[in-house]
């Protein structure tokens, strides 16, 4: 029984479609995070939430580093590497949030758990 | 939701699972909003590849004070749905 209810299944296996566009490692990094964080998926709504992710990192990116004067079509050296960095930035950020939404999903699980106890408690008591 | 209480037993069983397919779904989409969100206040300088350092702060702080809001404005949601049940049970009750 994992954090969502579900039995433990098997983890999906490395995504073909965005192997090209991430950084390898941080992809890895943010994958075995988002395992640990939730036992386990339904492997289509991991794939849901990687392309989310993706797609939401591709317009933020964007936004942040792309000029909007659109003199020509290729992008600049300073979009490019900005864009390198603002991906690694991006992964480092949806892991701490991560982390964040962990703790109080924890610190939540304690306190219903204490509820439950101090309801057998008192129901035992009567 | 008095309309679960309503559905055979069966159903429910099935109900209560589509009900936790939609809570992860939902929480999954809310983990991605909330990362675009933070991300979008707290980062504007590309300078290296890591976050500095009072980016992460800045990260961390806006997550749990997403979390903190999202909670007490379930808190207060609830507290509305209760009373709004219970104005309708009264009518009912007054009306019967």
């Amino acid at each position: 029984m994992n954090f969502f209810g579900q039995k433990d299944e098997k983890p999906a296996g490395p995504d073909p479609l965005f192997a090209g566009a991430y950084h390898a490692g941080a992809l890895r990094a943010v994958r075995s995070f988002v395992r640990s964080f939730v036992r386990s998926f339904v492997p289509a709504a991991e794939m849901e939430m990687y392309t989310n992710l993706f797609n939401k990192m591709a317009g933020t990116c964007y936004e942040k580093c792309a000029s909007r004067k659109h003199k020509e079509a290729d992008l600049a050296l300073g979009e490019m590497s900005c864009a390198d960095r603002c991906v690694a930035k991006y992964l480092e950020c949806h892991e701490k949030v991560g982390a964040v939404l962990q703790r109080a999903n924890e610190a939540q699980a304690r306190m219903q758990q204490s509820q439950l106890e101090m309801q057998n408690a008192f129901g035992a008591g009567r | 939701m008095e309309g679960v209480q309503n559905l055979p037993p069966h159903l429910q069983g099935e109900f209560m699972k589509t009900l936790e397919q939609m809570q992860i779904k939902d929480s999954l989409i809310m983990y991605n909003t909330l990362t675009e969100r933070c991300f979008a206040t707290c980062v504007s300088s590309f300078r290296s590849k890591s976050l500095e350092k009072h980016e992460t702060t800045c990260v961390q702080n806006c997550a749990e004070r997403y979390i903190k809001m999202t909670q007490r404005v379930g808190l207060r949601f609830a507290e509305d749905q209760a009373l709004r049940q219970k104005r309708a049970a009264d009518a009912a009750a007054a009306a019967s």
